[in-house]
């Protein structure tokens, strides 16, 4: 933001002097900032390098402009080998041939293509386990999705793709399975993002998966060829696709429900979160559609979903138009109880905040929190609610980039590559951009599409991981100063799903509430750590924990000490 | 009258030119043809008997002496025998198809009786003979630019920008015809063609307001606020009392989030002309922006009571009593927005919000059902105007 600002007043100045008018804008300044933050920054740090981890994603760029080379691949942060450590995947795209025939499903032909599997060491350093894993990947791998599907203790992996999906079973010992074709979730279509979540609260998680549209390999020239450069065609270019639910048969076996379920309104689904924003009791799910309204489904709690996002007033920006809409998270930013969401868009945009009104709708807030002057001339991918300084207000980390690489020839003002975006929360009521002073990965640009955020180091201060197009990967060490207290808690479903995915979670300190949702979903194609985090300022415990688990039980642990990871297990009985 | 008489002195004007152009031209090529250019010569002295009699001789000789009966044509016109200079310039035409000059007299003649669709092709025709016969093309350029103007203020708009199109390949360097080019393109959204028309008038003619003015405007068509916002500043410095100028410039800066700067700008807007509604509908919106719900309705009310009409802030007061869940009320202003401007997405959108928050579905559902269509139409409308700009490509990604 900072840099282009400047740009904006050497632009102004050049024209003020080539026109003669330069005493116009003398000592009036009506162009620059209008607020600069004192918020305490960030300080995160790029530690890839040091960590082992190089990765380089491969999104085949060609002439043709095929959209599938500029949607970028997610990452999953995971503890698959319980040792404790979050370890790292990362999907990749495949050979797209310049032309790619259409009908075309990629292949991982080449070993640049391969998925990757990064394991921690005990020292903090990674090390490459793909091949032993069994995770190099068939096809050009898009979304990322962690859950226990079989509540055997081992997180499995579901990798979304163009044309075919995979469901890897980690079967304990450091490797995995491709149980796809058993289980029934290869799916079709360009897939996205997906997200584990137990909607009939039945003990078992069952998979959504989103599908961005109805594409292939055709030679659809966009752009203008008068200028002679060609660009990504529009999402209004093709037709919408539906989402795919597959319901946990429970024995390895998933049935495909999306239209029984109600849940098969054809979309352009780029972004996938989940919340029980009605607080009934149901987990319901929020698609980030491109360039269409964005879609609610409300879970009825009968198996079945209505989708409300324009009438709820989470469909559409504040004028009542649609947006591109890519990330998505679902939490309660405002620590009033009750989630909200927010999207990324393209530049002009302004990311989107809509706030719970508590009354199964939402407000538009993007202006009022002062998301929208920050946004305007940014492009949003990954997005994800977390407490980097542990105040007990969740922050926003935005990870950017225009989805056109031409776009500085149309569009001067805006960039392709972005820095990332840090945004602290100001009491629930206000965002400010700190990104500035919050360390030098805010001043890099990047090609960003991918988001996960976890704990990498268990210090207790939530770290984060990037993917690009096209480019390498960040791992970015959370090293913010401050002396705030913190709390981590690993839930273990017993009744309920062994994730404890869509779980809710109520703390109590002397500084007041906080809740959140047990989700590896949200963000951008990307799955994130399933445990919860807690900044809790200056309090050095925690009156209260209290846990509704997707079983409907309820359990209170009182007086925790803050500044620990604590392994809570669901109770066999409690408070329904 | 008046007027008639004024377009018969531009024509003879013009055909007396032309004849001293042909004279020069008779002398330089053949001596043989020396009866001609001393016609031309008796011709542009007011010689006209004289003149007639040079050409009746070598026609005599030669009946089909096609300079000959084109310098006669302009005697008969000289003469308001207007029906035999037709048939005389006609006839030129038809024994030498590539003299410019027939050409050019024949739709000089058009244009003097009223007849410009005739006039249109023989002077395209003279021009396309003879580039430098700037009697014909000025002639050309008047008569697209006023039937581009008639299209204009019939609502055709389509036509006036294909005439200006036309024009402008004649007279590219002519600031006016790049100005009017710029404010057909304005009038049909075709943005792109429009900066490039008002960048060509502001090379030709630096700092010309409205040209300033109406790129400025195209910016924003194209949602490129900040080139908008550069160009309205110009304006303002160049037009410093003129009230649109400081609430256009305002609407931009509101665009690009500097909301203090654009309530300065809709301030100083409302203290040049404060009998406005704009300026008082925008700072409205700000304060709306901003859940300021009391100030938005103070200034909304302000252009309500001003303009009772004005759909824009109606629906911005219809958003207030949303925000305070006054349902009732909202929809009441909604609906009114509504009337006035059934194309109004954003008051179709809180009004189905309105009549969901009321329980009242199927209203609801009928609302927001209407908003999507809106919105699709705009995105078909888009698409076309692409299709418009760059025939051979579809429309690319953008914000």
């Amino acid at each position: 933001m900072g840099r282009s600002l400047k740009v904006i007043v050497l632009v102004l100045s050049v024209i003020a002097i080539l026109s003669g008018i330069r005493t116009a804008f003398t000592g009036k300044e009506i162009f620059a900032a209008e607020s600069q933050t004192s918020a305490p920054p960030g300080r995160f740090i790029d530690v890839t390098e040091k960590l082992g981890i190089h990765f380089h994603h491969q999104a085949s760029p060609t002439s043709k402009k095929y959209l599938l080379e500029t949607m970028g691949s997610g990452v999953a942060l995971f503890d698959y080998d319980n040792d404790g450590r979050l370890d790292i995947f990362f999907a990749n795209g495949a050979r797209l041939d310049d032309p790619t025939p259409k009908g075309t499903i990629p292949k991982k032909d080449d070993a640049k293509y391969w998925n990757r599997l990064y394991h921690q060491k005990p020292d903090g350093t990674f090390e490459d386990v793909t091949q032993k894993a069994g995770l190099d990947g068939i096809g050009y791998s898009t979304g990322t999705a962690v859950g226990d599907y079989d509540n055997d203790g081992f997180e499995d992996l579901f990798v979304a793709g163009y044309g075919r999906s995979t469901l890897y079973h980690n079967n304990g010992d450091g490797t995995f399975t491709d149980v796809t074709a058993a289980a029934g979730v290869a799916g079709s279509g360009w897939m996205t993002s997906a997200a584990w979540v137990d909607y009939d609260n039945d003990g078992r998680l069952d998979l959504i998966v989103a599908r961005y549209m109805q594409w292939d390999f055709d030679d659809v020239y966009c752009g203008n060829r008068a200028t002679g450069f060609r660009s990504y065609c529009h999402p209004d270019q093709f037709k919408p696709a539906s989402v795919l639910l597959y319901h946990n048969d429970g024995n390895g076996k998933f049935s495909e429900v999306s239209h029984p379920a109600g849940i098969d309104k054809p979309g352009k689904g780029l972004g996938l979160a989940i919340a029980d924003y009605d607080r009934d009791g149901w987990m319901d799910i929020l698609l980030a559609n491109d360039s269409i309204p964005e879609y609610l489904f409300h879970n009825r709690g009968n198996g079945t979903f209505e989708e409300v996002g324009l009438p709820s007033g989470a469909g559409l920006d504040g004028n009542g138009s649609s947006f591109a809409g890519m990330g998505v998270d679902f939490e309660d930013y405002n620590n009033d109880g009750w989630p909200d969401i927010v999207i990324t868009d393209l530049a002009y945009q302004r990311y989107a905040l809509y706030t719970n009104a508590k009354d199964g709708t939402f407000d538009y807030s993007t202006s009022v929190a002062g998301l929208g002057a920050i946004s305007l001339l940014h492009s949003g991918w990954g997005v994800h609610f977390l407490d980097y300084d542990n105040d007990g207000w969740k922050d926003l980390l935005i990870v950017q980039s225009h989805v056109m690489d031409t776009i500085e020839v149309t569009e001067p003002n805006l960039r392709y590559r972005e820095p990332p975006l840090l945004l602290r929360n100001e009491h629930g009521k206000k965002f400010a951009d700190v990104s500035a002073l919050s360390g030098d990965v805010f001043h890099q640009e990047w090609a960003a599409r991918g988001l996960a955020v976890g704990d990498i180091n268990n210090d207790g201060k939530l770290d984060a991981v990037v993917t690009s197009n096209n480019g390498p990967v960040w791992v970015l060490m959370n090293h913010t100063e401050t002396s705030n207290h913190w709390i981590t808690l690993k839930l273990v479903g017993v009744k309920s799903n062994r994730d404890a995915i869509g779980a809710q979670i109520r703390i109590s300190t002397q500084a007041g509430e906080q809740f959140a949702t047990v989700s590896t979903s949200g963000s951008y194609q990307s799955s994130s750590d399933k445990r919860v985090h807690f900044g809790l300022g200056a309090a050095d415990s925690i009156r209260e924990i209290a846990i509704r688990w997707p079983s409907g039980i309820h359990q209170t642990i009182s007086n925790q000490k803050a500044d620990q990871i604590v392994v809570i297990t669901e109770p066999a009985a409690g408070n329904y | 009258m008046q007027l008639h008489q004024e377009k018969f002195r531009w024509l003879c004007a013009s055909l007396l030119a032309a004849t001293l152009t042909l004279s020069a031209q008779l002398f330089a090529e053949d001596a043989a043809t020396t009866r001609l250019s001393h016609a031309a010569q008796l011709l542009t002295s007011g010689n006209l008997e004289r003149a007639e009699n040079e050409i009746q001789a070598v026609l005599r000789l030669s009946p089909d002496e096609y300079r000959a009966l084109d310098l006669l044509g302009v005697i008969r016109i000289l003469q308001h025998r207007t029906t035999d200079a037709e048939e005389l310039f006609r006839r030129v035409v038809e024994i030498k198809p590539d003299f410019a000059s027939g050409h050019a007299h024949l739709g000089l003649l058009y244009l003097q009786v009223g007849r410009p669709k005739q006039a249109i092709p023989e002077l395209r025709e003279a021009v396309g003979l003879d580039s430098a016969r700037t009697d014909a093309s000025d002639a050309l350029l008047h008569t697209w630019r006023e039937q581009a103007q008639a299209s204009t203020a019939a609502g055709d708009s389509a036509t006036a920008l294909a005439l200006l199109v036309d024009a402008r390949k004649l007279a590219p360097n002519n600031p006016d015809v790049q100005f009017e080019l710029g404010m057909a393109a304005l009038r049909m959204s075709l943005w792109q063609d429009a900066i490039e028309a008002f960048q060509r008038t502001l090379q030709l003619r630096k700092d010309d307001p409205m040209a300033v003015w109406g790129l400025g405007r195209a910016f924003m068509g194209q949602s490129k606020f900040e080139e908008a916002r550069d160009q309205f500043a110009r304006y303002v410095v160049i037009r410093p009392d003129d009230s649109s100028g400081h609430c256009s410039l305002g609407m931009t800066l509101a665009a690009l989030e500097h909301s203090a700067d654009a309530r300065a700008q809709f301030d100083q807007s409302i203290a040049l002309a404060p009998a406005q509604t704009e300026s008082y509908y925008r700072l409205g919106l700000l304060d709306l922006e901003n859940k300021d719900l009391d100030s938005a309705e103070k200034d909304l009310r302000h252009a309500i009571e001003r303009d009772p009409k004005q759909s824009g802030a109606l629906a911005a007061m219809g958003r207030v009593e949303f925000e305070r869940k006054h349902f009732s009320e909202a929809a009441a202003f909604l609906r009114q927005a509504i009337d006035n401007d059934d194309s109004l997405r954003v008051a179709h959108y809180y009004l189905g919000l309105t009549y969901s928050r009321m329980g009242r579905k199927p209203e609801s559902d009928r609302e927001l059902e209407k908003v999507t269509q809106l919105e699709q139409e705009e995105v078909e409308k888009q698409r076309t105007i692409f299709k418009i700009s760059d025939p051979g490509s579809v429309s690319a990604q953008t914000p």
